[in-house]
């Protein structure tokens, strides 16, 4: 097809196309990519983010039409909506013209002609859109790509390109009213608010754009720095309104608000002491940001809300998480990794736990509840770069042992492989409670483990565990998914879709899904050999044994 | 100082992303306890612990190997993914000792008969690059530039050589 095509071709042929899990095998169905050409001059600096964005047809995705664009089905609509972003290499509206809308080369689907675009009445099928609508979001160097997800295109179907800096992270909110959807953060910390998914088709794309030239950060402008500091995180803030946060590289989060405009001048007091976490509110009430919550004098790596909105979870340079109030401005708690840097983080849907993975290359659960960690995954071999709860999952009911709470989650890391994991609260929280079994050769009985037993003080940070005292967790399943670092995971409801740093995306579809979507691809080969390696069942060590 | 006597045989690894980790040597004493149990057909164990933690430590990865095909020795450029801290638990004392990387020297090239010797030091929390008489600042995100690369032909021949790592005190 094009040169992307063959970017994914020549991968190593070892890789395996499916993974074995007691509930079934994933199997690959898709894979995406980018044009192998904006690849040259990113080697090891630039690392692919990926967002999910799914297109919520207000009436139903079925075949009614929608109220704005008429004769058009939920299906083309949705499509529209993107390939309407695409026409033509025209600036953009908002100051600095950065970020041009381009065709794809390589993906005739945009092409030049605007004739899909509008999405009115056009009687073209767009083949390559089902009723699904579910976008894939992914930067690599200076352009940010989307890709259809449940497509077999491995091409993007269109590409927006950043001339000044290169986009770095991303976020989207189907729930925003008025359009403007989709959050970029940039490298020199700008950051960019697009209608460029929910938009219909025959308006321009239209940006706000904050913190222009990293005005607000300017003041710690180092040598190094472009201007201002390095946007390393970005997200919507759940039943926010339309508030947003951003992570830096200087340690502050940003609070910003939609509909504000970007572009007053807004000033925050210095910073009185790097290392102490304090929170500024604007005094204009035409500022935006709003407020700046300073975490510490390092940088921000990974930033999660709580589904409710109302927590949230920090990871950073310096290795700690940490967990906020987000209304009341507070710390609740916080801890820290074995050693390095933390560098992503995750919530349960519940809100119960949070998920931190790091360059100690383990895989920490947390209790928001006890304020603590209470189980530590090893299987990485190298720096855990993503992790992610499985909220689609839902305990086999079948073998009625009712009462146990199990949660699916899964890890990538530079090591090149998925990990599934479950957590079996039974198991995990007894040996926690009643203290370390006593009586194993090789446990350390001296002091260190006291401080599981005492009540983690509200507003605390605590210091690094002494690993030999956490429960120890082993993975279900290892795979080897990719031939590059892995960055990230996201569970959807029919698959497990993975990226490399390098951009290249996988996706991975469930047991329950492979089977009947088997016919329709011609890309997941499923190798009849036999498999060597067997899933292992996971459970909880028994602590004392697991001392490395 | 069993570290000295422990090489990170990167050329044998099969896949080309690696770390440094000193969880893989206490792995390789376990599987060698396996051996010497089934050998000696009773409970028996070997175990290898570091006496005294070294207050410098001193990594060198092997980014060169003889291949015979060639007659020559190759460069590895292999992806190593070397950690900022890094704690040691398998020490005879039972308390973690940290870690903290302070210098690397940077081999630049695709031979090991040329190419050219870059250092990169951390000063007062800063990162310096040093290139002969150029003296630069750099973030610290740079450092990761220097790991190697997972393809093996790659335009990126920048590898980290030689790893200096601090001890940060007893504390755990």
């Amino acid at each position: 097809m094009s040169s992307s095509s063959a970017a994914v071709n020549s991968q190593s042929p070892s890789l395996k196309t499916y993974f074995k899990t007691p509930e079934g095998r994933y199997k690959l169905q898709y894979e995406k990519t980018h044009p192998a050409a904006v690849l040259h001059y990113s080697h090891g600096k630039a690392v692919s983010q990926l967002t999910i964005a799914c297109l919520k047809e207000r009436p139903t995705t079925q075949a009614s039409a929608t109220p704005s664009i008429p004769s058009s089905g939920g299906v083309r609509s949705a499509a529209a909506r993107l390939l309407g972003a695409g026409n033509g290499s025209r600036a953009l509206s908002f100051v600095g013209g950065n970020g041009v809308s381009r065709p794809v080369s390589g993906s005739s689907r945009i092409g030049g002609s605007a004739g899909a675009s509008t999405g009115s009445g056009s009687s073209q099928p767009v083949a390559n859109f089902d009723d699904k609508g579910t976008y894939l979001i992914f930067n690599s160097a200076d352009t940010l790509f989307i890709s259809d997800l449940n497509s077999q295109d491995k091409d993007p179907i269109k590409s927006i390109h950043f001339s000044n800096s290169n986009p770095v992270c991303h976020a989207f909110d189907s729930e925003v009213k008025g359009g403007h959807d989709l959050l970029i953060g940039l490298h020199t910390g700008d950051v960019s608010l697009r209608q460029q998914l929910q938009d219909p088709g025959r308006k321009l794309v239209a940006a706000h754009h904050y913190n222009k030239d990293g005005s607000i950060n300017n003041r710690h402008r180092g040598r190094v720095a472009v201007a201002g500091s390095r946007c390393t995180c970005i997200a919507w803030v759940p039943e926010g309104d339309g508030t947003f946060v951003v992570g830096h590289a200087d340690g502050n989060i940003y609070v910003y608000e939609r509909n504000k405009d970007g572009t007053a001048d807004c000033s925050f007091p210095a910073i009185k002491d790097q290392t102490q976490f304090a929170v500024a509110h604007a005094r204009s009430p035409k500022s935006n940001p709003i407020a700046r919550w300073h975490i510490y004098q390092g940088s921000i790596n990974s930033l999660s809300f709580s589904s409710d909105g109302t927590c949230l979870a920090t990871v950073g340079r310096d290795g700690y998480l940490r967990v906020f109030d987000f209304a009341k401005d507070q710390l609740k708690f916080g801890g820290r990794s074995y050693y390095g840097a933390l560098l992503c983080c995750a919530w349960s849907s519940d809100g119960k736990y949070i998920l931190t993975g790091g360059e100690d290359d383990l895989v920490q659960v947390w209790s928001t509840e006890d304020r603590k960690i209470v189980a530590c995954g090893e299987g990485h071999n190298s720096w855990v770069s993503g992790v992610a709860f499985d909220s689609y999952w839902s305990t086999p009911n079948s073998e009625g042992t009712g009462e146990n709470v199990v949660y699916r989650f899964g890890s990538v890391g530079q090591d090149t492989q998925l990990l599934l994991w479950d957590l079996a609260m039974d198991e995990i929280v007894v040996p926690l409670r009643c203290g370390p079994p006593g009586g194993s050769p090789t446990f350390n009985s001296g002091s260190p483990a006291a401080h599981w037993d005492s009540v983690c003080v509200v507003g605390s940070l605590q210091p690094s565990p002494s690993i030999r005292d956490v429960p120890k967790i082993s993975p279900l399943v290892a795979h080897r998914a990719h031939v590059d670092p892995l960055s990230e995971l996201i569970f959807t409801n029919e698959s497990v879709v993975t990226i490399s740093r390098e951009g290249h995306i996988k996706i991975w579809m469930r047991p329950r899904h492979a089977e009947s979507n088997e016919s329709s691809s011609s890309e997941a080969v499923v190798p009849t050999a036999s498999v060597k390696d067997r899933p292992t069942t996971s459970s909880i060590k028994n602590s004392s044994f697991s001392y490395k | 100082m069993g570290w000295g006597r422990t090489r990170w045989g990167i050329s044998s690894q099969k896949k080309k992303t690696g770390v440094i980790a000193p969880k893989r040597f206490v792995q390789r004493v376990k599987k060698q306890n396996e051996y010497f149990r089934s050998y000696m057909h009773q409970e028996a164990q070997k175990r290898m612990k570091i006496k005294k933690p070294p207050h410098i430590l001193v990594i060198h990865l092997k980014r060169f190997k003889y291949v015979e095909q060639l007659g020559r020795y190759k460069k590895l450029s292999y992806r190593v993914v070397f950690p900022m801290e890094l704690k040691l638990n398998n020490t005879v004392e039972d308390i973690d000792s940290e870690y903290s990387l302070f210098a690397v020297v940077v081999h630049v090239g695709s031979g090991p008969n040329h190419g050219h010797y870059v250092s990169l030091v951390k000063s007062h929390n800063h990162w310096l690059l040093f290139d002969d008489e150029n003296v630069e600042m750099i973030d610290e995100s740079m450092v990761q530039t220097f790991f190697g690369s997972s393809q093996e032909y790659s335009g990126n021949t920048d590898n980290g050589y030689i790893l200096f790592y601090e001890s940060l005190g007893g504390k755990s």
